[in-house]
């Protein structure tokens, strides 16, 4: 009987091993009521770049996509930079859909990191070596809220150099300095195009097309191919010149540059920055 | 890959000595299966290619073996994936020995540490299996107890991380069970009995999360009673879960709820069956943000019929992750032999109906981002939603089984379905559907006749004549199919699955394969080569399509 | 690297496999249809030849082969005193139905559930259906995967093989 007892007593526990949220307490409360941005500026801190795994005829792309604005509006647009790639079988034109925004790159980076299926993303590229780069929406405000807690380790600079309208060539320069930090060797410089404020028809979680849905941080192509170009930090730091041809249909103003560097070896995206143009 | 050498040779120098000495140096025992699937490009079914592999020749296998010696039992599974099978979780990488473990079991006392499966009740708070054909395998990595207090009372403790692919999940389980059994209490085995049985489980997993605050312990307990009279068989099940905001459920903090009961009646000719399911926010895995089939605690029975011909299983039933109830009611009766309908051999007819809907929810939304509403950290929507104007499914069928002379038999069957495919396959949670009428329902009218001829001893025709009528989706379907064998080792063979009634006229295409088998004692070679039509799996609120394919397939299945 | 380990361990397997006789049925506990635990190992026939079959209500092969076994069993019994165990792996999707379906097809098997699959994974069955044949003393000594129309006079013919004290080597 005692050890009856006993069993019913450690259900008992188990069942009281939760937690209880109170009702208002579901919403972490951040100082300022708001959630406005945290922290100092980009020399002394940590950037995170999410690049956000997309598709026009992706229904549950527009959730995440919000979400992915929820965190950049808590770690403030100098912490969490956004990148929307388009890519895969979701990111195809049809009747519906005039623009798909796929680009060649970013469907190198859908096979290359094996991915099946949108929305998904990476956040500054982690844990690749332990094959979880994989990150669902609702990983991403935690993966996050980790990777931001970590030293900086380098800093980037960036600067608009020319555009030259007729041919539609953006050129950009930068530099590169490691921090005391920086411990990586294998270092590749990116320089990737994205452009905002795109009015094009999606797929909405409810199966309807928005022919009104405006895009934000549309990963548009490569100053550097996919991969980038490798940059040598071995004398701590070094600078950059890159030029790029804007795509036919974008808009120059609404345009934005994104510099990262990563460890060529765990694909890790030490830091990264970003500028408008 | 010396873990793996120092295993088989521990398991093969024990059994060596097996053989030398008379002594009983225990048994070993395993099987080993393996597919591969040569894919052609097929520009038809595929007109851009997005299904065709890079590898053109993936290969998946594995290799199970046990050793068991009194009572003890060891064993270990090989697993190879060069790489999975398309349409199978892609997850299932290159190889490894994902499943071992050691098990003492000496009278009440029966004890695993390592890889186990495990189910409380129904599953409703706890299961773990290994189904292959979907790819799910969520095994437990940790300590199991199972102790008999004393005769009918059994009681069951159990620590683990489960198995997403090749790793461990980073939730914590923790489990208990316990179960009282009348007959086995009181020593005799009449046909009366009660079993009633209480369970418990819950999961510890850290939560960093910037925006919610997340509860890092979910518990769900469960209740059930089995009341077993004679020809009566009664079931029930209640479970309750405690907050869990996870991204299946879009992270909403209110509690969940579960019921699962079935009665039956059989005696004599009849049996039948009613049953009842309510699942509320219940899906319940080791970590929130699990997709798919991966890290699932526990097991929603769907409570509908599993359809095994091709053309009716193209419309098969999987439970909702965000909520649904229906119900499910089944008669079977054989008519006697020398009777109208039995004719002079009997006849079973087989009646079934099952239906599921949402729940009815009325959704509290908070305002998101942008202002934008949304039903994520708030409680979701009120506890106990009764049945919903959005309907998942209905099935209706009819299945009469007959012997029409010395070397015939035959089923047919009719199938009547309505299949909301926007939820079931294209993944539409019931939270977003703003109005029911533009969800894309599909209403299927189907039937197959099977007929089985015995030539002569040992050699026999199977054909199956299925047709599938439905003005929605991929539109008709007609299928035919001929199988003959050679028992007890060859079988041939051919089969035809067309489209016919497409919408789009290009897609009106044959779907024809061609097959053969040999058996050997215990090992089974099958060979495939041809087409094969394109199905959904859907689980929670992403869908992965298995994508159609042409190509030549083999497996090669064996145990000893 | 990891084929030819394969290789090597299925190599080596099958050498110490081929001469293996000492199988018994192993202890894990099944359910009974009224609810009642039975320890697998202690199902026995007095002495008589067993045919353990396992199956589903949503395999249709299995329910075939049991259905063709049913319409000899009467005959079989009489004969060689042959018990068959039918253990089904339906899950609790469907483990409800088993008996009202048993009592409609109208078969006179011991019928088990081995709901979460224990004693089908403990006997290495990769696929259902899948029939063991067990001697007079408890030990398999033969088994076979799947079901074409006709395997069932094959195995009465081992059955009476086995009446006759005749090895099966197969």
């Amino acid at each position: 009987m005692k050890k009856i007892f006993l069993s019913l007593a450690v259900l008992a526990l188990m069942v009281g091993a939760c937690d209880k949220i109170e009702e208002g307490d579901y919403l972490i409360q951040r100082e300022g009521g708001g959630g406005g941005p945290i922290g100092g500026g980009q020399d002394s801190l940590h950037v995170i770049l999410l690049e956000e795994f997309t598709g026009v005829k992706c229904n549950n792309c527009p959730a995440a996509n919000a979400k992915a604005k929820e965190l950049q509006s808590i770690y403030g647009s100098n912490r969490l930079i956004l990148l929307g790639i388009h890519a895969g079988n979701l990111a195809q034109t049809d009747d519906k859909h005039p623009k798909a925004f796929n680009t060649p790159e970013g469907t190198e980076l859908f096979n290359f990191f094996n991915l099946f299926g949108v929305p998904v993303g990476f956040v500054n590229r982690i844990d690749y070596l332990n094959s979880d780069i994989i990150k669902s929406e609702g990983d991403w405000g935690s993966t996050i809220s980790q990777e931001i807690l970590r030293e900086p380790v380098a800093r980037i600079t960036l600067k608009e150099e020319s555009f030259n309208a007729t041919n539609s060539t953006l050129n950009v320069s930068g530099s590169v300095a490691t921090l005391l930090t920086f411990s990586a060797t294998n270092v590749k410089i990116c320089l990737y195009l994205a452009e905002n404020n795109i009015v094009s028809p999606q797929t909405m979680p409810d199966k309807s097309v928005d022919t009104a849905y405006v895009h934000n941080h549309v990963f548009r192509g490569s100053f550097t191919g996919t991969y980038g170009t490798t940059i040598d930090l071995s004398s701590g730091s070094n600078t950059f010149n890159e030029s790029i041809v804007l795509p036919s249909d974008a808009v120059k103003e609404n345009c934005e540059v994104i510099a990262f560097i990563y460890d060529g070896d765990s694909y890790e995206i030490l830091q990264a920055n970003s500028i408008e143009i | 890959m010396k873990k793996i050498l120092f295993l088989a040779f521990t398991f093969v120098s024990a059994f060596s000595f097996a053989q030398e000495a008379e002594k009983d140096y225990g048994q070993i025992h395993g099987n080993f299966q393996t597919n591969a699937q040569y894919y052609l490009r097929d520009t038809i079914i595929d007109p851009n290619g997005t299904a065709f592999p890079d590898e053109r020749l993936l290969a998946a296998g594995f290799l199970n073996l046990t050793y068991s010696k009194g009572d003890f039992m060891a064993g270990l599974r090989y697993e190879n994936y060069q790489n999975n099978l398309i349409g199978l979780p892609e997850g299932f990488k290159g190889e490894g020995i994902p499943y071992r473990f050691i098990r003492y079991k000496h009278e009440g006392l029966d004890l695993t540490v390592g890889n186990y499966y495990e189910q409380f009740g129904s599953g409703l708070i706890f299961r773990t299996y290994e189904e292959r054909g979907l790819g799910l395998d969520n095994a437990m990595d940790g300590l199991r107890l199972i102790y008999e207090i004393r005769p009918g009372i059994k009681a069951k403790a159990l620590v683990g991380r489960q198995r997403i692919y090749f790793e461990t999940g980073d939730g914590i389980v923790r489990g208990g069970d316990l179960e009282f059994n009348l007959n086995e209490f009181n020593g005799n085995s009449s046909s009366t009995n009660l079993i009633v049985g209480a369970g418990a489980v819950s999961r510890f997993e850290e939560s960093t999360d910037p925006i919610y605050n997340l509860p890092e312990n979910v518990a769900a307990a469960s209740l059930r009673a089995n009341f077993i009279s004679g020809n009566f068989n009664i079931f029930g099940e209640y479970a309750y879960k405690s907050q869990d905001p996870n991204s299946s459920n879009r992270f909403i903090f209110k509690p969940g709820h579960a019921i699962y009961a079935n009665g039956s009646y059989s005696k004599g000719n009849l049996g039948i069956i009613l049953g009842y399911k309510y699942y509320d926010n219940f899906l319940f895995r080791s970590e929130r943000v699990a997709n798919f089939t991966e890290l699932l605690i526990n097991y929603q029975p769907p409570l509908a019929e599993l359809h095994t011909y091709a053309l009716p299983a193209l419309y098969s039933y999987n439970v909702q992750a965000n909520g649904e109830t229906g119900m499910q009611a089944e008669i079977a009766y054989k008519f006697d032999k020398g009777t109208l309908v039995g004719g002079r051999y009997g006849t079973l007819v087989n009646l079934n109906f099952s239906n599921s809907y949402a729940l009815d929810k009325s959704f509290i939304t908070r305002p998101g981002f942008d202002s934008v509403p949304t039903i994520s950290g708030t409680n979701g929507y009120e506890d106990w939603a009764g049945f919903g104007d959005i309907q998942y499914s209905q099935d209706f069928n009819v299945e009469v089984k007959t012997k029409i002379n010395k070397s015939l038999k035959g089923t047919f069957s009719y199938y009547n379905f309505i299949y909301n495919r926007s939820a079931l396959l294209d993944g539409v949670v019931d939270d977003l559907v703003s109005d029911p009428n533009t969800l894309e329902i599909v209403y299927v009218n189907a039937m197959v006749a099977e007929i089985l001829w015995k030539i002569k001893p040992k050699h026999s025709l199977r054909s199956e004549a299925q047709l599938m009528l439905t003005d929605q989706d991929r539109g008709s379907w007609a299928l035919l199919l001929l199988e003959y064998s050679i028992a007890p080792q060859w079988f041939f063979a051919v089969q035809d699955a067309y489209n016919y009634g497409h919408p789009d006229p290009d897609l009106r295409v044959h779907y024809p394969l061609v097959s053969m088998g040999y058996t050997r004692g215990t090992t089974k070679f099958q060979f495939n080569y041809g087409r094969q039509q394109e199905g959904v799996f859907c689980v929670g609120g992403i869908c992965r399509v298995v994508p159609a394919s042409n190509g030549f397939s083999m497996m090669i299945t064996t145990n000893f | 690297m990891n084929t030819k380990l394969l290789k090597t361990l299925l190599l080596l397997l099958s050498l110490s496999f081929s001469a293996i006789a000492q199988d018994k049925i192993p202890n894990i506990q099944l359910k009974d249809l009224s609810g009642n635990m039975i320890d697998a190992n202690l199902l026995e026939n007095n002495g008589k030849p067993m045919i353990i079959s396992f199956w589903a209500t949503w395999c249709k092969p299995c329910v075939l082969e049991l259905n063709a076994i049913n319409d000899q069993y009467v005959d079989w019994q009489e004969e060689s005193g042959v018990k068959l165990i039918a253990v089904s792996v339906d899950d609790s999707r469907n483990s409800a139905r088993v008996k009202p379906f048993i009592t409609s097809q109208g078969w006179d098997y011991e019928v088990y559930l081995d709901e979460n699959q224990e004693l089908k994974r403990a006997l290495n069955v990769n696929n259902i259906p899948h029939t063991f044949l067990v001697d007079g003393s408890g030990e398999i000594v033969w088994q076979h995967n799947g079901y074409m129309t006709g395997d069932e006079d094959h195995l009465y013919e081992l059955i009476e093989k086995l009446n006759r004290g005749e090895e099966i080597s197969e």
